[in-house]
């Protein structure tokens, strides 16, 4: 019996997954499909049971047509079917997937040929939810929008095992700061140190599109969480419960002086020989000090006792001595706002630090020279802290002792260059601060300039939107997971946008991060849960 | 003859520049007669309901005794420039041999048509028996066809209203009466043409020229009477007559194509009109593209013969036959030659 069977005209060929391999699917749209570079899919192994995630990383024109110039041929408008053999050939790079029992592996096999290719729904990521950490910055984002109900949060233990923030100007990241901030200030699970030389972080300013922006006192329901050391004045200091900022004498070290000026050999001799002295001595002997008598030939005809500084310094020239002491002399007048003889905010800004709480350290107007100080200082003395502090315990108990510090470094270029030995105490903060729960938020728009090295040491990125490739490949070439698939993704990040990669969330997640402005609004409405809630009130 | 490679070179380039003489154009106006008169412009119309019938054949083993086919025919039905429905014949195995008759011609005709071949079929040309037993198929396929067709649509076939077995006469004759019948418009369009004037003048390349120096641009069409085509005295199996068409502005060859003998140039006009409502395709312009997706559909291409000869070779190895006897059977050195 002869038959003649119909051939079902509806489309099975589109979006299942038809090669290639453990790295990389592919999996063909429809020709007029709207996908998106970072589109998040899930592809459904119906035969093995297991639902694995991809990220589309490419997409490009194609079709079942041997001839490759059909579509240039200007012979007619017209295609019969065009749908079927014309198609948008997708790339994917796998994320991992999910097994029967829910639990997320690593996309060490691949999913059976013709698995059906979905979108996913908040519900699929509970995994995700799941492994995330507490400091939420954003909502995981999927192509143009994003998976409400997953929001992204950074483990906060792995916080001090430095975080990298990598973006160009105008891509959002002074809102992210602020945002990071404030979901710290919420959770205080860590101390999180930002010098602030422009007043933005205080109580806004204006974004670098012009539009004006809120700052961290705007959080007032999280402000337990915060503690602000302010050169301002009283009244601002009251009004926004602000604390004075005071750095003396003693905080000071000459070994400073290196991140704040290109020291000649001589001078950086100088600042050897004195590296040890305490810094009011420092700064007294250089505020009275002639250098015409240097060098010393005869320290006892000259009235130099052995061992004074100038005696550590006898051999040194007249001029680089009076260029240090023109150093010494600019630092104290031109920060003279805080940077006085006695009374220190260290211990203060140590103890809220500890105490988990965001301290921002507000030096409005003061520039560069004086952030870098200021950082210097604090992040010197976090460093000696701690290391006291990782000396006095015992093996087994170090690690749950050592209180987690967070400093950020913005512009880090400027202090963690390849081969500048003048910045010592960030280097070694980056090198060995994880040891002692010392970590850096290093930010800069030029992470090609930041030594690979202190790159190498990071383990949390935030690329946010980087025009250079030589940016690009050094981020995806010290990253820990792999982001050389998400070229074309980080090329087209918009302003807001992200990609996070930690060791804490299995794989590298796009990001929209949250508006400051929106989330600390959303927070302030937030009913604050008190510890006395749920506890009897009453004798029964 | 038995010369060098570049006098034999030469002679054949001889041969072919005499066929295409450099007044070719002239000569076969002077001696057809066809003037602009006859040369019809095609105006645009949107293209309507449209089907096409195609088949095909491939051999899949062949040994010294039998040889097996694989067949199957398809039909493809366009809304517009939409496929509307699409229907094909399982994948059929043929056998040819061993004997002089085939058998499974004598089997399948009835199925398809109801009534024993008048005829059986013979076994000594394989190929010819493969494209017989795909033609009788392919007629099903079109007899099936025509009888649901919406009046005023179109039913293409693929080649010729000719049957190259006498088996298929009475079915031929039936599709083109049922269409008739039922007002459906009839085309049976040729992919390629050998077709010739006067002595071995090529057709085509005359009526192309004649059309360009009459300035005839657009679509046309033009009908070929039966005297002037080099074998129009061979007429067994023939139901159609020949028409020359250019379907598209932009179509690269003219097409020769068989309507039913005896319609009126108005039927003609018609046939002529809805053809070149489905030629717009921008793949193949000026050739109708429902027998291109008809084409496409039901080709045997030669992945899948690879994968009925896999199956074949299973089912016996399944049954104890040795590789080695079925090589003995029905291999030969080519697939040895092309590993090199």
């Amino acid at each position: 019996m002869v038959t003649l069977n119909d051939i079902d005209n509806v489309d099975r060929t589109k979006f299942r997954l038809t090669g290639r391999s453990v790295l990389s699917y592919r999996f063909i749209a429809p020709h007029s499909e709207t996908l998106y570079i970072g589109d998040i899919k899930k592809i459904v192994d119906r035969t093995k049971g297991l639902t694995f995630f991809a990220k589309i990383t490419d997409l490009s024109h194609d079709s079942n047509f041997a001839d490759p110039k059909w579509d240039t041929r200007p012979f007619s408008e017209t295609f019969y079917g065009l749908g079927e053999d014309v198609f948008i050939s997708v790339d994917a790079v796998p994320l991992g997937f999910v097994d029967a029992g829910g639990k997320f592996h690593k996309a060490r096999t691949i999913p059976s040929k013709f698995s059906t290719v979905e979108d996913p729904t908040a519900d699929d990521f509970m995994f995700l939810t799941r492994q995330m950490g507490e400091i939420e910055v954003g909502l995981m984002r999927s192509g143009q929008d994003v998976i409400k109900d997953v929001a992204v949060r950074i483990p906060a233990k792995v916080l001090p095992q430095h975080m990298g923030v990598f973006a160009t100007t105008g891509m959002g990241k002074s809102n992210f700061m602020k945002t990071f901030c404030a979901s710290c200030m919420k959770e205080q699970k860590f101390g999180l140190l930002i010098v602030d030389p422009h007043g933005e972080y205080v109580n806004g300013g204006k974004s670098s599109t012009g539009e004006p922006t809120n700052g961290l006192v705007h959080y007032t329901e999280g402000k337990e969480g915060l503690a602000i050391f302010t050169i301002r004045g009283e009244s601002d200091r009251k009004k926004y419960a602000m604390n004075r900022l005071n750095l003396e004498y003693d905080d000071f070290r000459i070994s400073d002086l290196a991140i704040l000026h290109d020291l000649s050999a001589p001078q950086f001799d100088i600042v050897e020989a004195l590296s040890r002295t305490p810094g009011s001595e420092v700064i007294e002997f250089f505020s009275e000090v002639d250098p015409e008598i240097f060098p010393i030939r005869d320290p006892a005809a000259a009235g130099v006792r052995e061992g004074s500084l100038a005696w550590l310094i006898r051999n040194s020239m007249g001029g680089p001595v009076r260029n240090i002491k023109r150093y010494i002399d600019n630092l104290t007048k031109g920060n003279a706002a805080f940077f006085r003889g006695q009374g220190s905010s260290i211990p203060e800004i140590l103890n809220n630090l500890h105490d988990n709480r965001v301290v921002l350290i507000d030096i409005p107007d003061m520039g560069e020279r004086s952030e870098l100080f200021v950082l210097s200082v604090i992040t010197r003395m976090i460093m000696e802290k701690h290391r006291k502090e990782a000396r006095g315990y015992g093996i087994d108990d170090r690690q749950e002792a050592s209180h987690q510090v967070l400093i950020t470094i913005e512009e880090a270029q400027r202090v963690l260059a390849s081969g500048g030995s003048s910045t010592q105490v960030f280097r070694e903060c980056a090198m060995e601060g994880r040891k002692f729960g010392v970590g850096l938020c290093v930010v800069t728009q030029q992470p090609k300039n930041v030594d690979p090295k202190v790159l190498a040491q990071i383990n949390t990125f935030v690329v946010m939107g980087l025009g250079d490739k030589g940016d690009r490949e050094i981020i995806m070439g010290s990253a820990k997971q792999d982001l050389s698939k998400m070229e074309i993704e980080i090329q087209t990040l918009d302003r807001g946008e992200a990609i996070i990669s930690t060791i804490g969330i299995p794989f590298p997640v796009s990001t929209r991060i949250h508006k400051f402005e929106d989330y600390i609004s959303g927070l302030n409405r937030e009913k604050k849960t008190k510890i006395t809630d749920g506890l009897a009130s009453g004798f029964t | 003859m038995n010369a060098s490679y570049k006098e034999s070179v030469d002679r054949a380039i001889r041969i072919i520049a005499d066929h295409v003489p450099e007044d070719l154009v002239q000569k076969f106006a002077r001696e057809t007669g066809i003037t602009k008169d006859n040369i019809h412009p095609i105006p645009t119309v949107p293209s309507g309901i449209a089907s096409a019938v195609d088949g095909s054949n491939s051999m899949i083993i062949e040994g010294g005794s039998v040889a097996i086919a694989a067949i199957r025919a398809v039909q493809t039905t366009f809304s517009g420039n939409v496929r509307s429905s699409r229907s094909i014949t399982p994948l059929t195995l043929v056998t040819i041999g061993p004997g002089h008759r085939n058998h499974d011609f004598d089997e399948l005709f009835p199925d398809c048509f109801g009534t024993p071949p008048h005829k059986g079929l013979d076994n000594a040309d394989p190929e010819r028996a493969s494209a017989i037993l795909r033609d009788t198929l392919e007629y099903w396929v079109a007899l099936q066809t025509v009888r649901v067709l919406p009046e005023g649509a179109l039913l293409l076939l693929d080649g010729a209203l000719r049957v190259s077995s006498q088996n298929h006469e009475p079915v031929l004759a039936d599709i083109i009466r049922i269409a008739q019948e039922r007002k459906i418009l009839l085309a049976a369009v040729a992919k390629r043409t050998t077709a010739t004037w006067g002595g071995g003048h090529p057709l085509l390349p005359a009526i192309a020229g004649l059309a360009e120096q009459l300035g005839i641009t657009g679509p046309w069409w033009t009908k070929i009477d039966a005297h002037i085509p080099d074998h129009a005295g061979y007429s067994p199996g023939r139901h159609g007559e020949l028409y020359i068409a250019s379907l598209h502005p932009h179509a690269r060859r003219l097409l020769k194509m068989e309507l039913p003998k005896g319609i009126s140039e108005q039927a003609a006009a018609a046939t002529m009109q809805a053809l070149a409502a489905c030629a717009d395709d921008g793949r193949i312009p000026g050739y109708p593209y429902p027998l291109l997706d008809a084409h496409r559909t039901v080709v045997i291409d030669e992945p899948l013969v690879m994968q009925v000869q896999q199956d074949i070779k299973a089912g016996l190895s399944k049954r104890g036959m040795q590789n080695r006897t079925f090589e003995d059977l029905f291999g030969d050195l080519h697939g040895d030659f092309e590993r090199y």
